[in-house]
């Protein structure tokens, strides 16, 4: 470029030396002197400097004209091909949105990194006692705070169960998130406020007045974003704050996945009816810091490390914890509520890739057919003065163009239907995800753009420069038209069909796996049930505890008309928290790699889950007085441990080996349900008495109802709120909602995949009509040849149906080999199918066939159905 | 005959529009190839040494014309062993040349009638 440049300026020089040399010539020969004449002509041609810079200013100037006419010129064929752009744009923007909206939800959970200040230097602290990981206490924090010098600040962040929360005297009834935090929060994470101001080690005070930091979106729909928010005050748990802050529109905290919607200082926690929080054995807190810039992570490691164990009283110790070690983590991306959406994600992006794959394809196709049908028009474009070069560019420009239109629409579409997905892929739980528009979505979409554009608009380039004169002007006279073109056209289509089966098996396969996955026996009824999960409270857990208590709770669910009965379990079926037991009977000691579970269960627990029991009796109200120990197991635990005999009657031990001391006696056998993971076979279950057996965590508590459960939810509200009014809810939920939840990535997988799997259909339609039709056309005066010496409609609808045949048999034989490769990867995520499971495949060949038959259809009639004295008349 | 050169005034010189210069210029080339001397002294030729064309004017419009592919350039070796830059025109600055022609003629005869309204 440099030398073209460099070229072009000596090509001036000369060109200023020649005229001048002309000038002086033609003056001596009037008859001046040499040097008159060189006077004259050097003043007559005035300043040399002047000439190089207007000249300049033109080759500099003249880009941006000629890309403006391009442009007039695109828009101006646009507008002449009405039909043509919009199929272009619509594609376009399906194939570009259903990538961004995959894109999109991928970015805000794996890729984008929280955003505050620096994030690289953000770390969590992990603690851990003899190799097992142990949280960190309030006292620790501050301590630690106090004390460190390898880290420019440490702060603590913590679930705060909002019971009641009352805006301007209004309770509010949606869930209100609520976070506590260590004074220098804000401060770590580097994140600064909105309105107001931000928590300072001054806030965190017992004797500090409450005050709150709001998130952007609490205070917009709940002070309607005014400034005066600050010192306006509402009521947290009966607790009075003041608002002093709002955070930044896009801070959501440092966990993806959670979003609160206020935070308080810890110290509040006592005023909050949580004073547990600052207690030096509870030890519940996952600490983050933030590096000093230009400190290793080993360094600030090593220092925590002495710190840990010389501070260990201000914290919780395991018994018999002798090593105390931490562990410090990047988290500049925060921590993932969302790990398991990752590999489903990535697979989604894939299959979006095919998805625009095949509209460049389909687009490529439509070029095609227009580049032929355009010849005529180019050759006499040629002929009339345009060169080859400046045709190519008018032809990428409007290509560009039209990716461009697409490509926004695409985007819009895109961030719209990233809701959806994250709404997919929330669904059921508390989880809150917003994703939003930064650079990286910004890019991605810019670069697929572009990159299709290239794709799609190399075909008519390859077309337009092989026209010569010659054949483009007679063109029109023979019938060799656009013979590259179809067949070119033709090869999109195949290599479109190929990509569109491999889609297709896809999408099928993982819409069977989800309803195989969803539709399978559980063990228990989805409908009617709803679960009752209370607060996480040290006051709240400890009345639980007590039998009488719990008697008091069920019977008054119980007693709530429209409902059937109430139970509860130390853990749900669903509640992913399992409890190993062992299980020994007299003939056979417990084996090592035995793996079972046991339950804890109130009376009435198989009747309320709609569990049936096969054999002997369930667990009853009289079971929780007896001091005789019983139990109630499962059907596969049966028959592994008893084999063929009726275990009812029999004993075992929860322990490596029988002991008659501690004989459980099995009282009945339940049918088989899942426990925890529907993934997996049904394992064995022991299911014993409530207050039999030692259980940590609280139970969960579900009632059955006659009619819809979702209406039963205020009764039993209320009537919690009836029996004690300290009895905070977090939360009641049909059952089926947390079943949906539970398979909440392969539900995810099946809508898109099959979304998609549809999409490529209909594209694969469009295609195989566009390049039929593209040969009905060319072929219109062999048509008419054919008709007029007596070929029946039907043969000639029978000529191009078989055209279209042709396609569909080299596609399929093409997609199977790249399936056979391709589906491999789905079969992590697929469940009760293999990933070459026949009828999938076949149902998918069969479809593509539908679909191929379906668009050649209209073309064929068109051809069977032409006058034939016309079409011969035809140019 | 030594033509004596007088230091136009100011307001004699008469400033050309681009336009006009474009169409002088295809018009000039219409009678064979040209250099750019050759071009300005045509032009002064033609119009009776009323139009002095200056270089600043004359090389940008010729190497914009030639930008816009109405002329085209090469060099040659003139009768007297020198080198020179001639243009021709082009295919396309013939159909330019022709339409630029006929909107030169409407504009004459429209500011003609609008300078001496009273003739019909």
């Amino acid at each position: 470029m440099r030398r073209f440049r460099r070229h072009r300026e000596e090509e001036l020089e000369e060109e200023i030396a020649s005229h001048l040399h002309m000038a002086i010539q033609d003056r001596i020969e009037q008859g001046a002197t040499p040097a008159e004449a060189g006077h004259a002509a050097r003043r007559e041609f005035g300043n040399g400097d002047l000439v190089r810079e207007s000249v300049r200013r033109v080759w500099g100037g003249m880009w941006l004209d000629r890309l403006l006419q391009d442009l007039r010129f695109g828009a101006r064929m646009m507008r002449r091909n009405p039909g043509f752009s919009a199929a272009v744009v619509i594609t376009l923007a399906f194939g570009i949105g259903a990538n961004i909206a995959v894109f999109h939800l991928w970015n805000a959970v794996d890729l984008r990194p929280l955003p505050v200040d620096k994030p690289e230097e953000l770390v969590q602290v992990i603690g851990k006692q003899n190799g097992l990981p142990q949280a960190f206490s309030y006292p620790w924090i501050r301590d630690a705070a106090m004390k460190l010098h390898s880290v420019q600040g440490i702060a603590g962040s913590g679930g705060l169960p909002v019971n009641e929360i009352a805006v301007d005297g209004r309770v509010l009834t949606e869930r209100v998130e609520g976070n506590v935090v260590t004074g220098a929060y804000f401060r770590v994470l580097g994140v600064p406020a909105q309105l107001g101001r931000i928590f300072t080690e001054a806030d965190d005070r017992a004797s500090a007045p409450p005050v709150a930091v709001l998130s952007d979106r609490f205070w917009r729909r709940e002070f309607g974003a005014q400034t005066d928010a600050i010192g306006r005050t509402f009521t947290v748990n009966n607790l009075r704050v003041t608002v002093i802050g709002v955070a930044p529109p896009e801070f959501f905290g440092e966990t993806i996945g959670r979003a609160p919607d206020l935070w308080i200082p810890m110290n509040m926690g006592p005023q909050l009816g949580m004073g547990w929080m600052l207690e030096p054995y509870t030890a519940w807190i996952e600490p983050l810091a933030r590096l000093r810039p230009g400190v290793r992570r080993e360094q600030a490691q090593a220092e925590l490390n002495v710190l840990y164990a010389v501070s260990r009283h201000l914290t919780l110790r395991r018994g018999g914890a002798v090593d105390f070690r931490v562990e410090l983590k990047p988290i500049g991306n925060g921590r993932n509520r969302f790990e398991t959406l990752s590999s489903p994600l990535r697979l989604l992006m894939g299959i979006a890739g095919f998805v625009i794959l095949i509209a460049c394809c389909n687009l490529a196709g439509l070029f095609l057919a227009r580049s032929a049908a355009r010849t005529h028009e180019m050759g006499v474009r040629l002929a009339t003065g345009a060169t080859r070069s400046r045709l190519v560019r008018q032809m990428l420009t409007e290509s560009l163009m039209l990716a461009a239109i697409g490509g926004s629409i695409g985007f819009l579409l895109g961030t719209w239907g990233s809701r959806g997905l994250v709404a997919l892929a929330t669904t059921g739980s508390v989880l809150r995800l917003y994703p939003n528009v930064d650079s990286r979505v910004v890019l991605f979409a810019a670069s697929l753009t572009i990159a299709s554009a290239c794709l799609f608009g190399l075909a008519p380039i390859c077309s337009g420069a092989r026209k010569t004169l010659n054949s483009a002007l007679s063109a029109g006279l023979r019938t060799h038209t656009g013979r590259f073109e179809h067949r070119l056209a033709r090869g999109f289509v195949v290599a479109q069909l190929s990509i569109s089966l491999v889609l297709v098996a896809g999408g099928l396969l993982l819409v069977r796996s989800f309803w195989n996955l969803f539709n399978q026996d559980w063990g228990y009824e989805k409908s009617h049930i709803l679960e009752i999960d209370f607060a996480f409270e040290p006051d709240v857990i400890g009345k639980l505890h007590s039998e009488d208590y719990r008697r008091l709770l069920l019977g008054k669910l119980s007693a709530i008309p429209g409902v059937f009965s109430a139970a509860a379990a130390s853990e749900g079926p669903l509640a992913g928290v399992r409890q190993d037991g062992k299980f020994s009977t007299l003939e056979r000691p417990a084996h090592s790699g035995d793996k079972l579970y046991y339950v804890q269960v109130s009376s009435r627990y198989f009747e309320t889950m709609t569990i049936p029991i096969l054999s002997g009796r369930p667990i009853t109200e009289q079971d929780m007085h007896r001091s005789a120990q019983v139990a109630v197991i499962s059907e596969t635990a049966a028959k592994k441990f008893f084999g063929d005999a009726n275990p009812i009657g029999r004993s075992f031990t929860n322990g490596d080996y029988f002991v008659s001391a501690a004989a459980i006696r099995v009282v009945g056998i339940a049918r088989d349900l899942h426990h925890q993971d529907p993934r997996e076979p049904f394992l064995p279950l022991v299911f014993r008495p409530l207050n039999q057996g030692r259980f940590v965590s609280p139970p969960s508590w579900f009632v059955r109802t006659h009619d819809d459960p979702a209406s039963t939810i205020p009764a039993v509200r209320a009537a919690v709120k009836e029996l004690d009014h300290n009895l905070h809810i977090d939360r009641v939920h049909p059952w089926k909602e947390v079943i949906v939840s539970k398979v909440r990535e392969e539900r995810m997988l099946a809508w898109i995949a099959g979304g998609f799997g549809v999409l490529a259909l209909v594209l694969a339609c469009v295609g195989i009509y566009g390049v039929v039709s593209f040969g009905v056309n060319r072929r219109t005066r062999e048509t008419g040849v054919k008709l007029a010496l007596g070929a029946t409609r039907g043969q000639v609808r029978g000529f191009f149906l078989r055209e279209a045949a042709v396609l569909w048999l080299v596609s399929i034989v093409i997609g199977g080999v790249c399936a056979f490769v391709l589906l491999r990867w789905t079969r992590s995520v697929l469940f009760g199918l293999t990933p070459y499971d026949p009828t999938m495949l076949v149902s998918a060949l069969l479809l593509l066939g539908a679909v191929t038959l379906a668009g050649a259809y209209l073309p064929a009639r068109r051809a069977a159905c032409l006058d034939p004295m016309n079409a011969l008349r035809q140019e | 005959m030594l033509r004596k050169q007088k230091r136009e005034k100011y307001q004699d010189r008469i400033e050309l529009l681009q336009g006009t210069l474009d169409l002088l210029i295809l018009q000039t080339l219409q009678w064979g190839p040209q250099h750019g001397y050759g071009i300005s002294q045509t032009i002064r030729t033609n119009s009776g040494d009323v139009l002095r064309v200056d270089t600043g004017s004359l090389y940008p419009a010729l190497h914009r014309l030639e930008r816009q592919q109405w002329i085209a350039s090469e060099w040659t070796v003139s009768d007297n062993q020198q080198r020179a830059k001639v243009y021709r025109l082009t295919t396309a600055g013939k159909k330019q040349l022709v339409s630029e022609r006929s909107r030169w003629t409407q504009l004459v005869e429209a500011m003609g009638r609008a300078m001496n309204p009273a003739e019909k």
